[in-house]
C-alpha cells in the first residue's frame, strides 16, 4: 500500500474567503477550516477559468460558444 | 461447462448456450443472483439486488423462447445497470445517501430498451456518488463504501461506473451499462480488465438518467468483449423523443485496412506495466491495421475546460442538494464541499470553456479525422490503492496527453481493451479514440485485437470476505 506524501496547502484567497463565508445560508454548521478548503476550492477554479482564455491566444470577439452541443459535423440533435 | 465458466463467459456464448436449450434464463438469473449475493458486497459493487424482476423477466425469456421467440442476442441474458438509470422497482440513490430512499415510477430508455430485446435486469450497481461531479479524491465516494477491482481487493475499480465495472469483472453479471461524463466507462473499465465503449455524445438517450453535465454525459456498454460490447450499444443506440440529443445514425464499419494514429508521447509519465502492455498491444495492432505515430494532440486546455464545464452545469445539476446544506450527507469529505466551489463558477468563464470547445472540436477533426483510432493507453498506471488520497499516489505517473478529457469535450467515442497484467498484477487497458459516430470502425479493430489476444478471458481471483489487514 503506498504511503500518502505530504501537500503544501496553499492559503485562499480574501476573495474566495468572503464568497465562502456567504455558504453559512446554506449551512450554518460549515466550519473555518470548512470554508477555508471552500475558498481554496473556488481560487483553483477560477484559475482553471483564467486558462481557457490565454494571453498567448486570446479567444476573439467572433468566436462563438457552442450554443446545442452535437458531436458530428452537420449539427443533428 | 463448471458455474464459474458459465459466469465468466460473455454474453455471445451464453447466447448460444441458451439457444441450444443447455442452460435457461432463469438457470442463469439465479446463477448471477447468488454471485450478486456473494461477492457484490465484498467488491462494494451493488447497490440493489433485483432477485424478483430478474427472475420475473428471466421467465418470460424462457418461455418465449418456448415459443420459439427469440428477441435478439441479449435474449434472456441477465444484466445490471449503474444505479443512476431509473426503475421503478428499486429506489435510484445516484450512489449517494441524499437520494438513498429516490424513487422513479418508469425504466430509463436504455432499460426499457433492453427489456423489449429480451435482456433480464438483475442488479442496480454501485457508482461513485452523483458520478464524482463534485470531485472526490479517495476510493471511499459512495453510501456503499468504496468500490474494489476483483484483481485485489485492496485496490479501487476506479470510477464512477464503480459496480458496473467490478460486476462485469468478477462474473456477477452478462454485462453492464455505465455512464461517463469524463472518464468514468474508461477508468473502471482499465482498472477491473473489462471492455468498455463510451459512445458518442447522442449516439444513446440519457432519458431517466441522473443528469450531471447535459454537454458531456454518456451512458454506454461494459461487457467481457468488444462483441458483446456491440450486442448492447446497437441494442441501445437510437433516437428518443424523451432526449432531444438522442439521434439515430448508422453503424458504419470500412472493409479497408485500419488507419490508426499512436498519439505523440502516448506512454509519457506512464507505469512500465502499463507501456509494456501497450507496446505489446501495438504489435497486435500492426498485424492488421497501419500504424502512424507522433499524431500530436493540439494544445488546449482540455482539463481546465472539462473541469469548468463539470463545475457549471453540475452546480446547476445539483443546485437543490447545495442550497439546502445536504451535501453535508455525502460519503467523501471534498464531495461534501466541492459542491460549494463548483456554485461559485463565473459564467463568463463556462461560456469561454463552451467557446474554446468549439476550437477544440475543429482541430481535432483536422488532426486526427483521417484515422479509424487514435490510441494510447487507457490510464498512465494501475488501479489506485484504496484508503489514500488518489493525489498522494503514483505522483510520477502523470501520465501523456489528456485523451479523455479531449475526447469526451469533442463528444466522440471511446472503445477500451483489456491488454494485460502489468504493476502488482493488475490489469491495465488499451484506448482508441474515434471520429464522431465511428463506433462500428473502434468495436472492428476491438474484435480482430481479442481474436489474436486472450487478456479479455482472464479472470481475477475473488475472495469471498474482505482480507484481515
Amino acid at each position: 500500500m503506498a504511503e500518502p506524501a505530504a501537500r503544501p496547502v496553499k492559503a485562499p484567497t480574501p476573495a474566495a474567503l468572503a464568497l465562502a463565508a456567504a455558504y453559512r445560508a446554506f449551512d450554518p454548521r460549515l466550519t473555518d477550516a470548512e470554508l477555508r478548503t471552500i475558498a481554496r476550492g473556488i481560487d483553483d477554479n477560477r484559475a482553471a477559468g483564467a486558462a481557457l482564455n490565454p494571453k498567448r491566444k486570446p479567444l476573439r470577439n467572433s468566436d462563438e460558444p457552442i450554443a446545442r452541443f452535437a458531436a458530428a459535423e452537420s449539427g443533428r440533435g | 461447462m463448471t458455474p464459474d465458466e458459465l459466469a465468466f463467459a460473455d454474453a455471445f456464448t451464453l447466447q448460444r448456450l441458451l439457444t441450444a436449450r443447455t442452460v435457461s434464463s432463469v438457470e442463469l438469473t439465479k446463477l448471477y443472483l447468488e454471485r450478486l449475493e456473494k461477492y457484490g458486497p465484498v467488491y462494494g459493487a451493488v447497490v440493489t439486488i433485483l432477485p424478483e424482476r430478474g427472475l420475473r423477466e428471466a421467465a418470460r425469456a424462457d418461455r418465449e423462447r418456448r415459443r420459439g421467440t427469440i428477441r435478439g442476442p441479449l435474449h434472456g441474458i441477465p444484466y445490471g445497470v449503474k444505479d443512476l438509470l431509473a426503475t421503478p422497482d428499486a429506489p435510484t440513490t445516484w450512489g449517494a445517501a441524499p437520494f438513498r430512499n429516490q424513487r422513479f415510477d418508469f425504466d430509463a430508455a436504455v432499460v426499457r430498451k433492453l427489456s423489449a430485446a429480451g435482456a433480464v435486469l438483475i442488479a442496480k450497481l454501485a457508482m461513485v456518488e452523483l458520478a464524482g461531479g463534485f470531485g472526490y479524491n479517495d476510493a471511499d465516494a459512495s453510501f456503499t463504501g468504496p468500490g474494489r477491482t476483483p484483481w485485489d481487493w485492496h485496490y479501487w475499480s476506479g470510477g464512477s461506473s464503480t459496480g458496473s465495472g467490478a460486476a462485469v469483472s468478477a462474473g456477477l453479471v452478462g454485462f453492464a451499462i455505465g455512464s461517463e461524463t469524463s472518464g468514468s466507462i474508461l477508468n473502471p473499465c482499465a482498472s477491473c480488465g473489462v471492455t468498455g465503449l463510451r459512445p458518442t455524445y447522442g449516439r444513446v438517450s440519457r432519458h431517466g438518467a441522473m443528469a450531471l453535465c447535459w454537454t458531456l454525459d454518456k451512458l454506454g456498454p461494459i461487457a467481457r468483449s468488444a462483441r458483446d460490447a456491440e450486442t448492447v450499444l446497437r441494442t441501445i443506440a437510437g433516437a428518443d423523443r424523451a432526449d432531444p440529443t438522442a439521434v439515430d445514425m448508422p453503424f458504419v464499419a470500412s472493409s479497408r485496412r485500419p488507419r490508426i494514429a499512436v498519439v505523440k508521447n502516448a506512454t509519457a509519465k506512464s507505469m512500465p506495466g502499463v507501456v509494456r502492455n501497450f507496446t505489446a498491444s501495438l504489435a497486435v495492432l500492426g498485424e492488421f491495421c497501419d500504424i502512424e505515430t507522433g499524431v500530436g494532440l493540439p494544445p488546449h486546455p482540455y482539463g481546465e475546460a472539462v473541469g469548468t464545464i463539470v463545475n457549471g452545469e453540475g452546480a446547476a445539476a445539483f443546485r437543490a442538494l447545495i442550497e439546502s446544506g445536504t451535501a453535508r450527507l455525502l460519503q467523501q469529505k471534498d464531495d461534501r464541499l466541492g459542491g460549494y466551489s463548483a456554485y461559485a463558477t463565473l459564467a463568463v468563464d463556462y461560456i469561454d470553456a463552451m467557446r474554446q470547445r468549439v476550437r477544440m472540436l475543429a482541430d481535432m477533426r483536422a488532426a486526427f479525422g483521417a484515422y479509424d483510432a487514435i490510441v494510447s493507453p487507457t490510464l498512465a498506471t494501475v488501479a489506485l490503492p484504496v484508503g489514500v488520497p488518489f493525489d498522494s499516489v503514483y505522483t510520477q505517473f502523470s501520465g501523456g496527453p489528456d485523451l479523455i478529457s479531449a475526447g469526451n469535450l469533442a463528444g466522440l467515442p471511446a472503445l477500451t481493451l483489456p491488454n494485460g497484467l502489468a504493476e502488482k498484477g493488475l490489469p491495465s487497458g488499451i484506448a482508441l479514440l474515434g471520429t464522431a459516430f465511428g463506433e462500428a470502425k473502434l468495436l472492428a479493430i476491438g474484435k480482430r485485437f481479442q481474436r489474436r489476444t486472450a487478456h479479455h478471458t482472464r479472470h481475477p481471483p475473488l475472495v469471498e470476505r474482505a482480507p484481515a489487514s
